[in-house]
């Protein structure tokens, strides 16, 4: 285990420059922010740890490969340009929080149905419930997920990407407490279902 | 096995599975896509960043800074009057109560008498002056704060062994935990700081894991007590004036005056995450929002005489205030002896009910349910009596509608509640013993005799499923309820 020491120069070259050499180095995230900092090049490692799952949460909301390929750039094009700024807890938390922006613009951007105009919600936010029940049918997360509310749903998309409660508290802004509310209440829920479903 | 483990196992299981399905259907990228990505990422980044990070404005800087200004006119913000009218239709029916009672359904706490099992006992180096002790915790970490005899000290324990992790002399002021009431306390704990008023005007905050004083702020005013919601630190002066901290820096964030005459000084503040509310004034309840102190809505009315608690909201948002309200017949209006959960962010009245105290009151909230306690005698309602005679109940209500889920039978005891996060509630009995229930089979599990211990009636704290009570002579000691009524 690496304690979080401040680097020297030299010390913070070189180890960017082993990063590099051996991107499987298991550095840990703030390490590899501190070098990313200094040499962009650094940011690989961050990249390729983090690419799969923020692709995979993207998809999760989005529904679409094609969606979720634009979400990802989007989201690791704002983290590098964000990162002279990065002073965050957990590079895990504010790199999802950067995806979540992302994908809650895309659903911000996509065309309004009539409804929205009847109802007088141009900017109502984002309704990732259309978008799970519009994608893949056959996915049964998906299916399950789009039967939660938007909070619930929300915690547990992080959850399953493997975020954790604390960082889930700040992606979303809430309190830690208010997650392990939520969360509990999102697995009964799905507790619930998982059974209804067993009982057909 | 309890329906309780069943139940966590359940969930337990239900997290697997979904983790399991969500695994089985992830997508990946494409490789291609991951490659192409990483080489336009790096490609046009490839010149130095700049050296960072670069901080962002501390709140409670002074661009952050801001004095709530005061609403003073009689209004009922958004409390709004049709509710008040339903509320009073509520009431003239008094259905609420008994229904509730004929729906609940009963539980006895007559239940096999154990001994305490005893995990440590800490006695007070300071046996000379035996006096002016309190006690705070979080799930891993005892603090023990000795304010009488200036310098006081002090001290942290380790919450599973009792081990001492540091000591040091502190002149606190001590003076917060005089008031009574649950939210005037001498100490607030994190799980990273404590906080305690050292004179009349500074607040310190010291590092919990050292000891170590991490900022001190002097404040105007005198008599400090203090509480501590997230990274917003209240205070209360008593010389009418509400501040709020950030934790982290100790930079006052907002401050307010507030007119509140001394019989109302000890009711409040109670605050979620959103909002806190003052009584501010005999029959003036306010709301401020807790990070700006804007005045959210005001509540005037004649409140005659009460006493006041919560509990913390559990609830997703943060904003349900669960108040107990008691008071004489006497002097009863809509709010005499009930028990109300209120929106705090818009006064919005949830649900309310009402019961028979005598004065005696306690709160505690978990997912599913509000418990709540009253006592009094059992055949003399209203009139004075002796501790001995008291009789005390515990409820437990559906924390979204209101209704009654069940009760216990009187127990010999006048009452009070500590819940810990594991789901057992213990009902405390001052000097008698102390009933364990399961919250979630809604069972006694056993009483704890405790007539042994000298303990002061209010300082008892759980350090995750141990309690901690603080004796007369500042001697600690831990016990596990549920291990001691497995005997």
């Amino acid at each position: 285990m690496r304690t979080e020491q401040p680097l020297s120069g030299s010390q913070q070259i070189d180890e960017a420059a082993t990063a590099q050499e051996d991107p499987e180095h298991l550095l840990d995230d703030e390490t590899l922010v501190r070098q990313a900092q200094i040499q962009a090049a650094a940011f690989a490692p961050l990249y390729r740890r983090y690419v799969g799952p923020i692709f995979g949460y993207c998809y999760q909301r989005l529904g679409s490969r094609h969606a979720a390929e634009d979400a990802t750039s989007q989201t690791f094009e704002r983290a590098l340009a964000a990162l002279p700024r990065y002073h965050a807890d957990s590079f895990r938390g504010w790199l999802y929080t950067i995806a979540r922006n992302v994908t809650i613009d895309h659903f911000r951007q996509r065309p309004q149905s009539p409804l929205d105009h009847a109802w007088g919600t141009p900017d109502s936010g984002p309704l990732p419930e259309q978008a799970l029940l519009e994608a893949d049918s056959e996915s049964r997360v998906r299916r399950l997920l789009a039967q939660l509310s938007n909070d619930q749903r929300e915690v547990v998309e992080l959850d399953l990407a493997g975020v954790e409660g604390p960082e889930i508290a700040t992606v979303l802004g809430r309190s830690p407490g208010a997650i392990r509310a939520i969360r509990f209440r999102a697995y009964s829920r799905l507790r619930t279902l998982l059974s209804e479903e067993s009982d057909l | 096995m309890s329906d309780h483990l069943t139940e966590h196992n359940d969930i337990a299981e239900t997290i697997a599975t979904m983790r399991r399905m969500y695994a089985s259907e992830r997508v990946s990228p494409d490789p291609a896509f991951s490659r192409e990505l990483e080489r336009r990422l790096l490609h046009t980044s490839n010149a130095a960043l700049p050296v960072g990070p670069v901080r962002l404005p501390q709140r409670g800087s002074a661009a952050h800074n801001r004095s709530a200004s005061i609403d003073r006119s009689p209004v009922i913000g958004r409390f709004q009057w049709l509710g008040l009218l339903v509320l009073i239709g509520i009431v003239a029916a008094s259905s609420i109560w008994f229904v509730g009672r004929e729906n609940g359904e009963q539980r006895t706490l007559e239940s096999p008498e154990r001994s305490a099992s005893l995990l440590w006992s800490l006695p007070s180096d300071d046996t000379a002056q035996p006096e002016g002790f309190y006690v705070a915790a979080t799930n891993d970490v005892i603090v023990r704060l000795k304010s009488a005899g200036n310098p006081g000290f002090i001290e942290a324990f380790q919450a599973e062994t009792g081990e001492r992790l540091w000591q040091r002399d502190i002149w606190a002021s001590g003076m917060g935990a005089s008031l009574g009431a649950q939210w005037g306390t001498s100490i607030a704990i994190d799980r990273e700081r404590i906080y305690v008023p050292v004179s009349p005007e500074t607040v310190q905050a010291l590092d919990i894991a050292t000891g170590e004083q991490l900022w001190s702020t002097a404040l105007s005013g005198s008599g400090l007590s203090i509480q501590i919601q997230g990274d917003n630190l209240f205070v209360w002066h008593w010389d009418n004036t509400l501040t709020v901290l950030d934790a982290r820096s100790g930079d006052v964030i907002w401050s307010t005056g507030v007119l509140a005459s001394p019989d109302v000084m000890m009711k409040g503040p109670f605050i979620a995450e959103t909002a806190v509310l003052m009584i501010v004034a005999p029959g003036e309840l306010r709301a401020y929002n807790a990070d700006t102190g804007e005045v959210l809505w005001n509540y005037v009315d004649d409140f005659g005489t009460f006493n006041a608690t919560m509990a913390s909201s559990f609830d997703e948002r943060g904003e349900t205030l669960y108040l107990q309200w008691t008071g004489s017949t006497s002097e009863s209006n809509v709010f005499t002896r009930t028990l109300i959960a209120m929106d705090a962010s818009s006064g919005t009245l949830i649900w309310r009910t009402s019961f028979e105290s005598d004065g005696n009151f306690g709160l505690a909230a978990d997912f599913n349910r509000v418990y709540a306690v009253d006592a009094r005698m059992e055949d003399q309602i209203g009139t004075p009596t002796t501790m001995e005679e008291v009789r005390g109940r515990v409820y437990a209500y559906d924390r979204t509608s209101g209704e009654l889920v069940w009760q216990s039978e009187p127990g010999p005891m006048r009452v009070d509640l500590v819940l810990s996060e594991g789901g057992v509630l213990t009902s405390f009995g001052f000097g008698y013993s102390m009933a364990v229930i399961d919250t979630t089979t809604q069972q006694a599990r056993c009483s704890i005799a405790v007539q042994d211990l000298n303990l002061y009636s209010n300082e008892r704290v759980m350090a995750g499923e141990r309690m901690i009570m603080l004796q007369q002579d500042g001697t600690l000691i831990a016990i596990d309820p549920v291990a001691s009524c497995a005997g």
